[in-house]
């Protein structure tokens, strides 16, 4: 009977603990987001999202600019990282056995845990500032008629750091959803007369394929919020997108620059800036997992 | 006897165990051919090494010849320069455990067999795949649900799936590997009675824990025990008269 009561009060205990440690850690992520909801709200208009930025200290002007801004550097980036991360990610989980899976496996672990600003700051050197053309003793590269030096604060640099970050994210994520598939399900394309990369490409990406665009969504949503990388590569601009090789604006470098800024109303429009990111990734992750309940489901 | 395949000196190993040791068999056109045994004798490893899916485990190796006399390929299967995926597709597969696509639809399990060996006129698809069901019985319990998962059937109507996908691309061997050990007795039967109609059109080698079946079902028996083909018989003489003591044991319950 003392046995049991005991525990008893030590699986209480433990429940407690649990509880205790969960409030801890709702507090502060339940007040950003009340902090970010309520001050961003108030300072949300239909001008903010329309209107382009004002050079500073004129006062008004709008974030749709920076919208565009991020929308932009997203799509460039997942055009570039999606695939290699998906390539990545297939390698690692069907080719296990290959000799250079171990490395290449070692690479997206180290490069996942990888200080954004790192990345920035390799990307500012190598492509901003164009030392990779330095390193071949040339300044520039030209293909036919279009020719690539140093780029300078330019979108396509911003858009290849940020696909840096996203390739480990996306290849972590496709390995492990691809490691789900079934043997029997592999077995089953194999004994068709499926090869090999026939097997994996109909057969199992499809059958991960929720998972491969959770880990998609996963890793738009990492980039979407970043900013260090950003500082180094677009460094910002009050304009709408004007083209790959010139400055572009970005949610993030608004919050960054407006934030530490004098101004009220700079202030507020971070503010807003943070509650659209938010939203943003917000309403992916919940959309993407709805559609997938409503369609992959079976 | 028109014999399809041949195998002459059988060995495969798991790493460094040795599961099959010279297993020699002539197996015989349009019959169903019965493997028997004790759990692991070897059966499930025999069967995996007819369609050369045994050696994509890692570290699983394969020794010996299976000639194959089939319509459009005539020789040894395990040549270093035959192509595995080629061999694959002269035989069907059907496994223990029901394992249709799930993400795919009634339709498009039987239909991808077609699909990856290049047939793309939607018509003859279309004829191919309600054919294949018809003959896998199955075609009037899944006509209104041709769209919907193939996991979404029951556990028996899964197997049959799996049997009119493996039979669809038209191959001359099916490959059974105790296809009725999840089911139960209904689904048994239903497939049991379509395998005795689809020996017509197809070579059927099944393997089964469940002597009774090989008994009802098959024209030839093969006993095998720790990793050897102990006799091969016609199913009657194996079944009345044994000619291996290990055979008579076996059958008679005194083991296995």
């Amino acid at each position: 009977m003392k046995m049991f009561s005991l525990k008893k009060f030590y699986n209480l205990a433990f429940i407690s603990i649990c509880v205790i440690a969960f409030i801890l850690a709702m507090i502060p992520l339940a007040w950003i987001l009340i902090e970010v909801i309520i001050r961003g709200i108030s300072a949300l208009s239909i001008e903010l999202l329309i209107n382009t930025a004002n050079p500073p200290g004129i006062p008004g002007g709008g974030i749709a600019n920076y919208i565009q801004g991020t929308i932009i550097l997203v799509g460039l980036a997942s055009l570039i990282g999606f695939p290699v991360g998906l390539l990545l990610g297939i390698f690692l989980s069907e080719y296990k056995e290959h000799k250079l899976a171990p490395y290449v496996r070692f690479f997206v672990e180290v490069f996942a845990e990888f200080p954004a600003i790192v990345i920035g700051i390799f990307i500012y050197v190598i492509l901003v500032r164009g030392d990779i053309f330095k390193l071949f003793g040339v300044e520039k590269v030209c293909i036919g008629g279009f020719c690539i030096g140093a780029t300078g604060f330019a979108a396509i640099a911003g858009a290849i750091s940020l696909a840096l970050l996203m390739i480990p994210i996306v290849a972590k994520s496709v390995e492990e959803s691809l490691s789900l598939v079934p043997i029997s399900i592999k077995e089953a394309a194999l004994s068709l007369g499926m090869s090999r990369w026939k097997s994996v490409f109909i057969i199992s990406i499809s059958y991960a394929r929720s998972g491969i665009l959770l880990a998609y969504i996963l890793a738009l949503s990492r980039i979407a919020g970043e900013a260090a990388p950003l500082l180094l590569t677009v460094l910002g601009s009050f304009y709408w997108f004007t083209g790959l090789f010139d400055r572009i604006g970005a949610l993030p470098l608004a919050i960054f620059t407006y934030g530490i800024s004098p101004f009220e109303d700079l202030k507020a429009q971070a503010w807003a800036a943070s509650l659209l990111l938010i939203l943003a990734i917000l309403i992916l992750n919940i959309g993407l997992k709805i559609i997938i309940k409503r369609k992959f489901a079976w | 006897m028109d014999i399809i395949l041949s195998v002459k000196n059988l060995n495969a190993w798991y790493g460094e165990k040795q599961a099959l040791f010279d297993v020699s068999i002539d197996i015989p056109r349009y019959h169903i051919t019965a493997i028997i045994g004790p759990s692991g004798c070897g059966k499930t490893t025999f069967l995996r090494c007819l369609n050369r899916l045994h050696e994509l485990g890692q570290g699983n190796k394969v020794k010996g010849e299976v000639y194959f006399y089939g319509r459009n390929f005539k020789g040894n299967i395990y040549d270093p320069n035959v192509d595995p995926t080629e061999i694959r597709k002269h035989m069907g597969m059907v496994f223990q455990k029901p394992n249709p696509f799930p993400m795919l639809s009634v339709y498009d399990n039987v239909a991808i067999g077609l699909k990856i060996n290049g047939i793309k006129d939607k018509k003859k698809i279309d004829e191919i795949v309600m054919n294949s069901l018809k003959k896998a019985y199955l075609l009037d319990e899944v006509k209104d649900s041709l769209n919907k998962s193939g996991a979404s059937l029951s556990g028996g109507q899964q197997q049959r799936l799996c049997i009119a996908r493996a039979i669809a691309y038209n191959p001359e061997i099916l490959l059974m590997d105790e296809p009725t050990s999840a089911l139960d007795p209904i689904a048994t039967s239903k497939i049991e009675q379509l395998l005795v109609e689809l020996k017509k059109e197809f070579t059927i080698i099944i393997v089964t824990h469940n002597m009774q079946q090989a008994a009802r079902i098959s024209d030839y028996t093969a006993f095998m025990y720790l990793g050897k083909l102990i006799e091969f018989a016609p199913t009657e003489e194996l079944f009345e008269t044994p000619k291996h003591e290990l055979t008579e044991k076996y059958i008679t319950g005194k083991f296995g």
